[in-house]
């Protein structure tokens, strides 16, 4: 009997690391759910920004030179709406109404590039709204999925979220290249379709999604204030990763530079760069499930820190001069297990730490740290490029990001100590 | 337990909300093929087409000055023509060449051309664009494709060399990156001279270097060799002076975008950015004063000198249809802005120092 029984138990297990479906339905429906929201909106976000710089130039005749001009403006909107719409998602406990709000700006604005026409104020006023909706709800949304979840299946939780979510991204422009294919050059066809995409993802969020139980009865809210951002970051755990975690982006290179340094270095086609980011896209899609798994498993932190061990190493293969065409697949296949092993895991890593009442702000928090500090490595990357010269700016950052990757390592260790011995 | 099992009500309203969706975006696209099929018969339907020159009408409009431009009408978009001087008697040519930009001096000529068969279908793979040497007789000399989209395209005066800019657009997650290329030719074999990025720049003395810098909009001084054209480098456009033989630029100026030179080499008008349109001004090189001319419209074009007195550029009809015409404004700020070509774009004007001007890849 006993054999006959660990077979088929083996056999069961076996079955469950094959077969997502049974991953699927271990992380419960509201994670399908707000996967399915993101995947619907990517896919209409990614639509629009396929075509528009094409829009502009053959319907509008807009030549596209203006765009990168707005673009500096709105990612410093979005982090300013970001923990606002936490601490408002918290107090009112209305983290589901916020996100779907996000989304559903979003949404409008898909509409709102037919009505806006020839106006570069209307265009760029339209982008704007869509990147303060994606502020306003990236942080509710990834509080709902850690609520949803118990705490050992975070990493899975997320795993799934980021898959569906990257899957959406890959399928937006593909959607778009088909539509276009029907109607030559009519992009109004486009606008539309994406809307309706993003009008079936904001059904989903608002008509399926159950908004989580709070665990703990809400009778002591404090009152909504700068305060709850200070009280958060008091706490040791939190505080450490939050240092960390920004101490690290602090030295992460845009994807744009890495492929910027990698076209040159091997030669490449500037006009294979839309492949380089569907080549990142497709592995981390891939591997987000198994490492938000393995992550649960073996330790987050540890997957979260060897994350960003795999950039160095791409920054290591980009500074062997003469790169041969072979180790630049390397490089994205490096730079996807990369993003797979820090992107959810991260989010499941601050889930897990901190107060449930306040989660949404903590996690807006945590991605306006780490949103400013990879803005600040733009920026530092591009003066030390200036001054010193393209490899000596990348080997500075290589020597930071190991010191970082060191400096991490040993801290989050340490914290994870205290925070088992306060415990036990 | 699953939360739509609590609400049935939830479902149906779920289920009504994506039918309509799925209705709206199947039928939108459904009148989107038929509005495409209308439209194609529309156009062809549209605009008139102009009397051929012959060969020997050809030759005879070239030595008197005239114009070279494009149409911006229906079928005949982007159709290559020659007319006087004033505009007048516009003939089209006898060869199939059609462009979205085009420049034409001393019997040398550089058409740019968008393929957008393909990049209208799939944003997603390479967009080629035709770039084409061409000779007096409008016969295409030397044909490549580049990927991106055509932008702008000069001559030097004596048309040994070429210079045209295109936009390689990438395409990322989160934004929208826009990036430049802006490469000289040698018109008579056809080859690259390179990209203005591989060149050496220079600012303030010093060596100028970034990952960021992008070139457009080069014009040539009467020497040939010579040249300006707009560098942005981050958020800050500069105006650079260039010399095609000792491979260097120099930063002379700032906040000129697509500039080009007078005539007589004095001045530079270029579009200058105020708020959310571009402003048509003038700079005189002597002084360094900048004129704002009186055209108050969003001018996005590098603009061509008539003489040394007047400006032809293109700009969208003020019908808010999106074909663009040929305007002339004065170039000292004074006057008003009139249309010179109706529904035309990307004039040259060869002028009477320009006729007899040999150019070297005739010999």
């Amino acid at each position: 009997m006993y054999p006959i029984e660990n077979s088929g138990d083996l056999i069961k297990n076996k079955r469950r690391q094959l077969f997502s479906r049974e991953i699927w339905r271990s992380v419960g429906n509201t994670v399908i759910f707000l996967g399915l929201t993101s995947l619907l909106t990517d896919i209409s976000s990614e639509m629009v920004t396929a075509t528009l710089p094409l829009y502009l130039l053959l319907t509008l005749r807009l030549a596209p030179l203006q765009f990168g001009l707005i673009d500096g403006l709105n990612q410093g909107a979005s982090v300013l709406v970001r923990i606002a719409s936490g601490l408002i998602a918290d107090r009112w406990r209305r983290g589901k109404e916020v996100a779907t709000a996000g989304y559903g700006f979003s949404a409008v604005c898909r509409i709102g590039l037919l009505l806006v026409g020839r106006s570069w104020l209307g265009i760029s006023g339209v982008v704007l709204l869509d990147r303060i909706g994606k502020g306003i709800r990236t942080a509710p949304r990834d509080a709902m999925i850690a609520a949803s979840v118990p705490s050992e299946k975070l990493g899975t939780a997320f795993g799934v979220h980021r898959a569906m979510d990257t899957a959406g991204a890959m399928l937006g422009p593909l959607m778009a290249a088909g539509l276009l294919a029907l109607t030559p050059g009519s992009y109004d066809t486009v606008f539309i379709v994406s809307f309706c995409f993003a009008i079936i993802g904001v059904a989903v969020i608002s008509l399926l999604v159950e908004p989580p139980a709070p665990s703990a009865p809400a009778e002591n809210t404090p009152p909504v204030s700068t305060q709850v951002v200070s009280q958060l970051l008091a706490r040791p755990g939190f505080r450490a990763l939050v240092l960390v975690s920004s101490a690290l982006a602090l030295t992460t290179l845009s994807d744009s530079f890495i492929f910027l340094t990698l076209q040159r270095g091997s030669s490449l086609s500037v006009s294979l760069f839309p492949l380089l980011y569907v080549g990142v896209a497709l592995v981390f899609m891939v591997f987000a499930i198994p490492i938000g798994r393995l992550a649960d498993r073996l330790g987050r932190r540890q997957i979260f820190v060897a994350g960003y061990a795999l950039l160095a190493l791409v920054y290591g293969l980009l500074l062997l001069p003469g790169l041969p065409q072979a180790l630049s697949i390397g490089v994205l296949l490096l730079m996807g297990l990369y993003y797979a092993a820090t992107d959810g895991v991260l989010a499941a890593l601050a889930s897990a730490i901190l107060p449930e009442q306040w989660r949404t702000t903590g996690l807006a928090i945590l991605t306006t740290g780490t949103g400013l500090a990879r803005l600040l490595a733009s920026l530092g990357y591009g003066a030390l490029w200036t001054y010193l010269g393209p490899s000596q700016a990348l080997s500075i950052f290589l020597i930071g990001l190991s010191i970082t990757v060191s400096i991490a390592w040993i801290f989050l260790n340490r914290v994870e100590r205290n925070i088992h011995g306060t415990n036990s | 337990m699953g939360p739509t099992r609590n609400h049935p009500e939830r479902r149906r309203i779920f289920l009504w909300v994506v039918l309509a969706c799925i209705a709206l975006a199947v039928g939108y696209t459904f009148w989107g093929i038929l509005r495409a099929n209308a439209s194609a018969s529309l156009m062809q339907a549209q605009g008139t087409p102009l009397p051929v020159a012959g060969a020997n009408e050809l030759e005879s409009i070239q030595n008197q000055p005239h114009i070279v431009y494009l149409r911006e009408v229906g079928p005949h978009y982007g159709e290559v023509t020659v007319a006087a001087i004033d505009g007048s008697s516009p003939k089209s040519l006898p060869t199939p060449l059609k462009c979205d930009r085009i420049y034409y001096a001393a019997s040398s000529g550089i058409c740019l051309l968008y393929d957008t068969s393909t990049a209208a279908q799939n944003p997603l793979t390479h967009i080629p664009v035709w770039v084409t040497l061409f000779g007096s007789d409008f016969q295409p000399r030397h044909q490549f494709t580049i990927d991106g989209s055509p932008s702008r395209a000069r001559l030097s005066p004596d048309g040994k060399y070429a210079a045209f800019t295109i936009f390689v657009t990438g395409h990322s997650y989160n934004d929208v990156n826009m990036s430049t290329a802006t490469i000289l030719l040698d018109t008579n074999t056809g080859a690259s001279l390179g990209n203005l990025e591989e060149f050496e720049t220079w600012k303030d003395g010093k060596l100028f270097q970034a990952p960021d810098f992008n070139f457009w909009g080069v014009t040539f001084a009467q020497d040939s060799n010579r040249f300006y054209a707009t560098l942005r480098n981050g958020e800050t456009i500069y105006l650079v002076q260039g010399d095609v033989a000792a491979r260097k630029l120099t930063v002379l100026h700032e906040g000129v975008e697509c500039p080009s030179l007078s005539p007589d080499g004095t001045r530079i008008a270029f579009k200058k950015r105020m708020g959310d349109r571009w402003q048509l001004t003038v700079l005189d090189l002597a002084t360094m004063k900048e004129i704002p001319l009186a055209e108050k419209e969003d001018v996005d074009d590098q603009v061509e000198w008539l003489d040394n007195a007047r400006i032809l550029y293109q700009r969208a009809n003020d019908d808010s249809q999106n074909w663009m015409s040929v305007f002339v404004v004065p170039a000292d700020g004074s006057g008003e802005p009139n249309i010179f070509l109706q529904n035309a774009a990307s004039p040259a004007v060869i002028r009477e120092q320009d006729i007899h001007r040999l150019s070297p890849s005739l010999n």
